[in-house]
């Protein structure tokens, strides 16, 4: 893979850069046309990373409910269908993680991949802080939703190793249904690799739930794909390891970094105008809704909402297709959000929505010591406003325990009591089976 | 093949190395660059990457491609660069604790993969950057005379354990011959497949002068009559000699 040499911004000449045009060649479609295929939430998953010419490098290590991916990607390409991709199946987790670095941080023009859960994601965590923060956006990190490391453990789905990871510094975005998983994954080195943002990203979808549940998955040609693609993802300017140039490991003092921080902070920020930009593409190109920062499920267009519910994942479609019967019952009109981008955060676009509601029901499917990652997110975003609702905040499906309707409507009933007292940020409940069952 | 007209401090970069006066570390450097000089590398071919600790910062000090990752990982990392760009001359660089400790469990699926890589382990048996504690190739006797935890606990033998594990280069050098260094250095690099060189070095600060006078004192070269082909007889002299320099084991196929 040997091209002649290219110039960097930085004036060097390297003449062993990897030959894209090769790569590209090399790339064996998956689908040269549109075709409707029956799949799960991994499947689907797997099926974009090795439509995506560019990624060429997989690794990973098997853990439930993420292993499907690996087994999909690693069967196709055994069968050598997709052209010169690579898989390697590491020792650890960890090992993942830093093999991908290594890999992504020799091309950035390349993308890498690899999908885990829970502990997998745990055993990560060295090196996805690091990384998160070193400017290798060519990274993809699919999480399937598990709870983290815990006692006792669960391998259904619940996002809290999502959630424990916020601070890692990578762009997460949390998917809803086996189409979505699809066309997120698409998306994402769209937003990761654009040069100013240059941050890995973790599109995560609820392990079982999705990972595991069959569905109707439209995929797109290859070459659709490729000219999607083409579009926001240029040659990169930036070398691979050049000296200083990551930040994976350097030790600096604490004077340098501040710099580093704020740079961070900076790229992240700009994924809020870059995002809607690439879903409206995505939109555009393939008729169907692109990236979004929250999906507004149930919500009239007059934003005429007493109650609104924020919750994630496919549990938040059964609150959408229950809410015109359980507002009638409590009643109140009720709206639905389900949360899409999960960092960065975008207050402002949840704030505009939730500027006239009373109150705001936010379900939490993961522990958390205080009111819940979400609730956190929600009482922040309408902190400003002239007129905040009360943001109540419930535990409910964590584990992956279903949502059932009667659980629904009795948060909803929890919320609509809790705000008519006249309480701003009430004590979090926990819902399961149609009952609040804690506080007793 | 025509001798290289590079000099070794055009693979140095501006920086000062922040090692302790007299620290092996400073020679180990100069052996890479000579070794590369040696080699007549353009120096965007070459990628050098470490993990944590006083050695790991080597390099920094490097005008190559080089990444200072986290600890004990430089062997996964380096195995995805090499992936990636194959026609680079890739060097994994640790120190015992980074290599021996949090980073061992890498070491056997490293081998087996086989990238042609080199893994350079500067061993001075003890962690130097937090203040002397004992690392997994610590003596007992040097723990014992500096009050050091794991006292009862047996040191790894990292030359065995290479090999047990099916290295198919294994060799011995001392960070007090820096020329030793350098051609050990060459024949690594040079071997296509995992390579492994084990540096013992002395820490000035928590060891000091009298442990490099007794290292010197102790190593020897590998006796004219070993076959480093021979397997078995590597094996022997794993077991029976750690204080051996030179080409201890080097695959037939190779």
């Amino acid at each position: 893979m040997s091209m002649p040499a290219i110039e960097t911004i930085g004036g060097a000449r390297y003449p062993d850069a990897i030959d894209l045009a090769k790569v590209r060649d090399a790339h064996r479609p998956l689908a040269t046309e549109r075709k409707v295929v029956e799949a799960d939430g991994n499947t689907a998953a797997a099926y974009a990373c090795l439509q995506m010419w560019r990624a060429v490098c997989f690794a990973g290590f098997p853990i439930t409910p993420s292993t499907k991916w690996l087994e999909v990607v690693t069967d196709t390409v055994a069968r050598g269908t997709v052209g010169c991709k690579r898989v390697k199946l590491m020792e650890a987790e960890h090992a993942v993680a830093d093999y991908l670095a290594g890999a992504a941080a020799a091309c950035r023009d390349l993308i890498v991949a690899t999908a885990t859960s829970s502990v997998g994601l745990d055993h990560m965590t060295e090196s996805t802080r690091s990384l998160g923060a070193s400017g290798l956006g060519n990274i993809l990190l699919i999480n399937v939703y598990r709870a983290a490391a815990n006692y006792p453990l669960c391998i259904e789905g619940d996002p809290s190793d999502a959630l424990a990871h916020r601070d890692d510094g990578w762009i997460q975005i949390c998917c809803r249904g086996v189409q979505q998983i699809y066309d997120v994954v698409l998306q994402a080195p769209c937003i990761g690799m654009h040069p100013e943002v240059l941050t890995p990203v973790m599109p995560g979808y609820y392990g079982i739930k999705d990972s595991h549940r069959g569905s109707r998955l439209i995929l797109e040609p290859d070459h659709a794909i490729e000219a999607f693609h083409d579009r926001w993802i240029r040659p990169s300017q930036w070398p691979g390891l050049i000296n200083g140039d990551t930040a994976l490991g350097n030790c600096v003092t604490s004077q340098f970094f501040q710099g580093f921080k704020i740079d961070q902070r900076s790229r992240m920020e700009r994924v809020l105008t870059l995002l809607p930009r690439i879903g409206a593409d995505f939109e555009e190109t393939f008729s169907r809704p692109g990236l979004e920062f929250v999906e507004p499920l149930s919500w009239p267009v007059d934003n005429t909402v007493d109650l609104a519910i924020v919750a994630m994942g496919p549990d938040a479609g059964t609150a959408a297709a229950l809410a015109p019967e359980i507002g009638k019952e409590c009643g109140c009109k009720i709206g639905v959000l389900a949360a899409q981008l999960l960092t960065p955060f975008p207050h402002a676009q949840y704030a505009a929505r939730l500027a006239h509601v009373k109150a705001v029901l936010v379900v939490n499917q993961a522990h958390h010591a205080g009111h819940g990652h979400l609730t956190h997110e929600i009482a922040q975003a309408c902190y400003p406003l002239p007129k905040p609702p009360a943001v109540v905040s419930c535990f409910a499906g964590m584990g992956g325990a279903t949502v059932s309707d009667a659980t629904w409507l009795a948060m909803v009933r929890h919320a609509v009591t809790a705000s008519r007292r006249g309480e701003r940020l009430p004590r979090p409940v926990i819902a399961h089976e149609g009952r609040i069952i804690w506080p007793n | 093949m025509e001798p290289s007209q590079r000099r070794p401090i055009e693979y140095r970069n501006d920086l000062h190395p922040v090692w302790c006066t007299g620290c092996g570390d400073f020679a180990v450097l100069k052996s890479f660059t000579r070794a590369f000089a040696q080699l007549g590398l353009q120096n965007e071919r070459i990628a050098i990457i470490s993990g944590i600790g006083c050695s790991s910062r080597l390099p920094g000090y490097c005008a190559t491609y080089g990444l200072n990752s986290v600890h004990g990982r430089p062997l996964p990392i380096a195995t995805g660069l090499k992936i990636a760009r194959p026609e680079l001359t890739v060097i994994a660089c640790a120190g015992d604790g980074d290599a021996f400790a949090i980073g061992t469990g890498h070491i056997p699926h490293a081998i087996r993969r086989n990238p042609d890589l080199t893994y350079f382990v500067m061993d001075n048996a003890v962690y130097g950057l937090t203040k002397g504690q004992a690392s997994p190739t610590s003596a007992r006797e040097q723990k014992a005379a500096r009050h050091q935890l794991g006292e009862m606990d047996p040191p790894i033998n990292p030359v065995l354990f290479v090999l047990a594990n099916g290295a198919g280069f294994v060799a011995r050098t001392q960070a007090g011959d820096m020329k030793h260094m350098t051609d050990m250095l060459v024949r690594a690099i040079n071997y296509p497949g995992f390579a492994f060189v084990h540096c013992l070095s002395v820490c000035v600060t928590y060891q000091g002068r009298s442990y490099q006078e007794a290292l010197d004192g102790r190593v020897h070269p590998i006796m004219a009559e070993h076959d480093p082909r021979d397997e078995d007889a590597a094996y022997r002299l794993a077991r029976t000699d750690p204080y051996a320099l030179g080409v201890i084991y080097e695959r037939a196929d190779s």
